[in-house]
Formats: structure tokens, C-alpha cells, sequence
């Protein structure tokens, strides 16, 4: 069973499809833990994946956004949160574990895809060869998929659906924080 | 109340004043763009008499606009369901002053009414008079070649207001399966003891006239709500569903969410679907009032609810009274707003500058902002 952890409940399920997709098997047990926020996923990280282990997983997701300094903008210092990270997830014994850090946002990756923007954008909009240097991700698809009665049409509720759409290769291609997530998953 | 990127999120005691703020916005924002009828007076004293907003204008500048509204005398009318605008100026219920200027720049002054007279300047410097509720006149009602102009900034006003739509706590009393009469014209007739199930069952046939139907479905999926709506139409009289054409027939008009008519579905149902038709519906210059959009909802279907509300009043204007840390989670600290009573009067303010500092160092160590925010940061107010 993969245990799945990130803030968000869309996260979750956007990874838990990939996943399935990555397998190639829809059948394969998952268990999710929604932290709701990145402050509550690094404080309880340790004791969630104690009890997430206790339950039967063997293998452990972790998501945690690349956040911006909310007083200069700059992105956070990607090392330092994956240190920090990775001290919480040491006290766990298993070796099949993966931090993944999206740049910003998981949404960044539905940017690599010209199948998934235009499915966004309703025909408009282009894909980005370096997605990751995006800011703020999922407004930009937000305001994509402003049609012409100017209502946005995407959600992150739409996460699941873009997740299975999206083009594995080439997303991992275009964005190292998937690459290695995808190269983490087809190893198990 | 100030809002950030378009969104406020009231947070506040019982009794602070939250559900104040909320229908007295609504109530004087109507009672400025005409639509008094709308307005109880049998309780007037509960309802603001002043409203002064800031409106950022197309061309990027800052408007203020003060209402204040004179009540003449009481009256007992029953409120009007129908979003039309009144255009009965003969209530003679009150009275009002108003004054638009605008804030940046060279600060002009576009109008003023005194004691319900406006005086407009026109083109040449000369003052113009008019009676009555400036909104309810088009430009178009006056001669080509008339020296009279109202000023544009008088329209952007008029959106901003009209477009006030504010969702309050509902409590449904009673289940029947519903449907509404709709007329050859195409006019929908709603019963008002079918209470919010009639109302939602008009909307929809207006989604449907307004080729939303798929829209709205394919977001009650993915809220989770339901998979299919099915509208039907059908004559009472022979109980029979109609399939052809109904443009020229009298008929009455049902939905049903997954099988079950609006008329039972759960209160919960009832209120993610009235903010949804609401939302699919609002244009840009909307300002959607939600009062405590987590009361009957699941919080995973709260959650999805939320995203769909991010998406939907994007450049639009939000304001949301809470009492769930999820709501509150969900926005940004910049977005708070804290309301609370002192001395018998209601008072809003944001986070201090510190207050977002601490915060922001608590968000990214310890918690959420709904944590935070219910810890009893509040207790000193």
C-alpha cells in the first residue's frame, strides 16, 4: 500500500492517478493524508508516517509545495526544505520513500502538456518547456480558462482529470520534480 | 471592510455583528440603485442608513460613493423575489442623500443628491436637477440632442451594486416535490411556499434558457453533489411529459438532481446548489456574499465547494462570514477580517502588520490559519 501525503485533498488525488498510471494498475491500495497546510504536514510528518507504516504502508509519497516568501516573493530555499523534510521521514525504516517538491505549486506540471493546456484553455494557450519558472501556477491556468463570457472555467477540483490526461514523458521531461517522482514509482 | 484581491472572510463571535454587516449590505446597496421594494421597512431599524464604497473603475482610478438613506415612513410590503429592478418611484418609503467624487487624481466631483435631487454637472459647467432615482433613467430615455449627460462612472456604480448577490443561512422547513408554472411568454410563475427548492427550480430553467445546463452539471460532479440533472416539462392537467417543442404552450417545469425532485432534496444539497447556480451565473462586477458557507455541507465536499468558488468569482468580489478554521484555512491572512463588538458598536478590522508577520512564521512551522486564527487571537477584542 502507497501512502500519499500532501496539503491539499486535490493533490492527493491528482498523485494517487498518477500513480495508478506510472503502475499501469488501477488496483493498487493507497492511503492519503491531506495536511491542509504545509506548517501542520512538517509538524506532524513523522507521527502521520509512523501510523500511515503501522497501517500497512510500505511505501511513502510525500508532496510538499516550493512555497514563495510571502514578504519578498523569492522561492524558498528548495535544500533546506528537503532537509527538513527528510529528518521527519528518517524515523520511518522503509527505504521506499519519495519527497517530492513541486516548484510552487503541483499545477506547474499541467503546464508542460499541450494536450492538458489545451484542454484548459478550451484551444488557447501554450505549453512551457520550463513550467517550473511559472509563478503562481494554478492562477495562471485559472485565468486560461477564462472563456468568452469571462467566467474561468478550471478548478483544482479538475486536478484528477488532468492528471490522467497528462503526458507522463513529457512532463518529466520538462519538469525535475515529476522526473523524479515518475523515476521513484516505476522503480517499485 | 476592506477586500484583498477581491475577497474578504469575516471572522468574528456570535454576536459580533457578522450577519449585520452582511444584510445591511445587501439592504442599503438595493435601496441605493432603486430596488426599495426589496427592503423591509417593518424593520428598518436593524438595516445601516449610510453606505460609502470604494470603486476601482475600468480606467483604473478610485471612486467613492456615499449613500445615505432618510426613511419617510414604514411600510409592511412583502419582499419581491423577482431580480427585476423596481421602477416605482411613487413608494415615497424614504428619502436620500448621495455623493460620488472621485479619490485619486484631481479628485472630482461627478454628483450629488440632496433630499433625493441630483445635481449633475454638465459638459459646460452648467448644474442640472434631476427628481427620482438616477439609475432608473437611461441615457437612452433622453433626446439625441440633449445637454444633459450622465456621467459613465453613475453605471459603474449602478453594476457594482446590482450585483450584489448574498446567499444567508437557510433552514428548509418543509420537503415536497416541486415544480413552476412557466407561461406561453416563457415567463416562470414560483409559488412562495415552495420556498428555496421553488426559487432554485426557476433559476435552472433560466440556466437552461441561458445554455448553462451541462455547465452546472459537470460541476455538481465534480463537488461531488450529484451526477445528472434531468429537467422535465410536462402539462398538470394530462400528466403527461412533454418532448416537443413547448414555446407556444402553457407548462410546468421540474428538476431532478440523480432521480430525487429538488423539492426533497437535503438542505445541505439545497445550499451548494443555490451557490453554484449562483456563481456560474455572476459576471465580473458580482460581489457574491456567502454567510457561513460551511453550515450543513461535509467538510470534503466544503473543500471542493471552496475550490469551485476560487475559480468562479476570480475578479469578482467575495465576502464570506465564518466560524470553521477550514474557511478560514482556506483563505490568506491578508483576507481576514476580524469583527467584533466594543461599546454597543460593530467594528472590522484586518490583521496588523505583526499580526501577518506572526502568522506567516506560524503557517510555515506549526499550523493553518484556522488554528491560528481560533486560538484566541480573537479574545482581545
Amino acid at each position: 500500500m502507497i501512502a500519499l501525503i500532501a496539503e491539499d485533498d486535490t493533490d492527493c488525488d491528482a498523485i494517487r492517478e498518477i500513480v495508478y498510471r506510472a503502475l499501469g494498475n488501477r488496483s493498487v491500495k493507497t492511503k492519503k493524508w491531506a495536511s491542509k497546510s504545509c506548517g501542520t504536514l512538517r509538524k506532524k510528518l513523522a507521527a502521520k508516517l509512523n501510523a500511515m507504516s503501522n497501517e500497512g504502508c510500505n511505501a511513502f509519497v510525500i508532496v510538499h509545495d516550493l512555497d514563495r516568501n510571502p514578504q519578498n516573493g523569492s522561492l524558498n530555499d528548495e535544500g533546506n526544505l528537503r532537509t527538513i523534510l527528510e529528518v521527519a521521514a528518517s524515523e520511518i525504516k522503509s527505504i521506499n520513500r519519495y519527497i517530492c517538491i513541486p516548484i510552487e505549486e503541483l499545477e506547474a506540471w499541467f503546464w508542460a502538456d499541450p494536450e492538458t493546456i489545451k484542454l484548459v484553455g478550451r484551444g488557447k494557450g501554450k505549453a512551457q518547456v520550463n513550467p517550473h519558472q511559472i509563478k503562481s501556477p494554478k492562477e495562471e491556468l485559472i485565468k486560461l480558462s477564462i472563456g468568452e463570457n469571462r467566467k474561468p472555467r478550471y478548478s483544482t477540483n479538475m486536478n484528477v482529470e488532468l492528471a490522467s490526461r497528462l503526458n507522463l514523458d513529457l512532463c518529466s521531461d520538462r519538469c525535475p520534480s515529476f522526473n523524479n517522482l515518475l523515476k521513484f514509482l516505476r522503480s517499485l | 471592510m476592506s477586500l484583498h484581491d477581491g475577497v474578504a472572510v469575516l471572522v468574528g463571535r456570535n454576536g459580533s455583528g457578522k450577519s449585520a454587516i452582511i444584510e445591511g449590505l445587501q439592504a442599503i446597496s438595493l435601496c441605493a440603485i432603486g430596488k426599495s421594494n426589496r427592503v423591509s421597512y417593518s424593520n428598518s431599524d436593524s438595516i445601516p442608513k449610510i453606505l460609502e464604497i470604494e470603486v476601482l473603475t475600468p480606467y483604473k482610478r478610485h471612486l467613492a460613493y456615499k449613500y445615505e438613506l432618510i426613511p419617510l415612513s414604514i411600510s409592511t410590503e412583502n419582499l419581491d423575489l423577482d431580480d427585476s429592478i423596481s421602477d416605482n418611484l411613487g413608494e415615497k418609503q424614504f428619502s436620500w442623500h448621495g455623493y460620488c467624487q472621485y479619490t485619486d487624481g484631481n479628485q472630482e466631483t461627478l454628483w450629488c443628491t440632496e433630499n433625493g435631487i441630483t445635481t449633475l454637472v454638465n459638459e459646460h459647467g452648467q448644474n442640472a436637477g434631476i427628481l427620482g432615482n438616477i439609475h432608473l433613467f437611461p441615457q437612452s430615455t433622453l433626446p439625441e440632442n440633449s445637454s444633459l449627460k450622465f456621467p459613465r462612472e453613475m453605471f459603474w456604480i449602478y453594476d457594482v451594486l446590482n450585483g450584489v448577490r448574498v446567499f444567508v443561512k437557510t433552514t428548509i422547513s418543509k420537503r415536497k416535490n416541486t415544480s413552476v408554472k412557466v407561461s406561453r411568454n416563457n415567463n416562470v410563475f414560483v409559488d412562495s411556499s415552495l420556498g428555496i427548492a421553488g426559487i432554485l427550480t426557476q433559476k435552472i430553467h433560466r440556466c437552461m434558457d441561458m445554455g448553462n445546463l451541462d455547465e452546472l452539471e459537470n460541476i455538481c460532479q465534480r463537488v461531488g453533489l450529484g451526477n445528472k440533472i434531468i429537467v422535465q416539462k410536462f402539462v398538470l392537467s394530462q400528466k403527461v411529459v412533454i418532448d416537443e417543442d413547448t414555446k407556444n404552450n402553457e407548462y410546468y417545469f421540474s428538476v431532478d438532481l440523480d432521480g430525487v425532485n429538488i423539492g426533497v432534496l437535503s438542505d445541505g444539497t439545497l445550499k451548494v446548489l443555490s451557490i453554484l447556480i449562483e456563481i456560474i451565473a455572476s459576471n465580473p462586477s458580482s460581489t457574491i456574499i456567502i454567510e457561513e458557507p460551511e453550515a450543513q455541507i461535509h467538510p470534503a465536499m466544503l473543500a471542493k465547494l471552496l475550490n469551485e468558488i476560487e475559480t468562479y468569482t476570480y475578479g469578482e468580489n467575495l465576502i464570506v462570514s465564518t466560524h470553521s478554521p477550514q474557511v478560514v484555512s482556506w483563505a490568506s491572512p491578508e483576507k481576514i477580517n476580524l469583527v467584533y463588538r466594543k461599546d454597543g458598536r460593530t467594528f472590522v478590522r484586518k490583521l496588523s502588520k505583526d499580526d501577518i508577520h506572526n502568522v506567516i512564521a506560524y503557517l510555515s512551522e506549526e499550523g493553518d490559519l484556522g488554528e491560528w486564527i481560533y486560538s484566541g487571537i480573537l479574545d482581545n477584542e
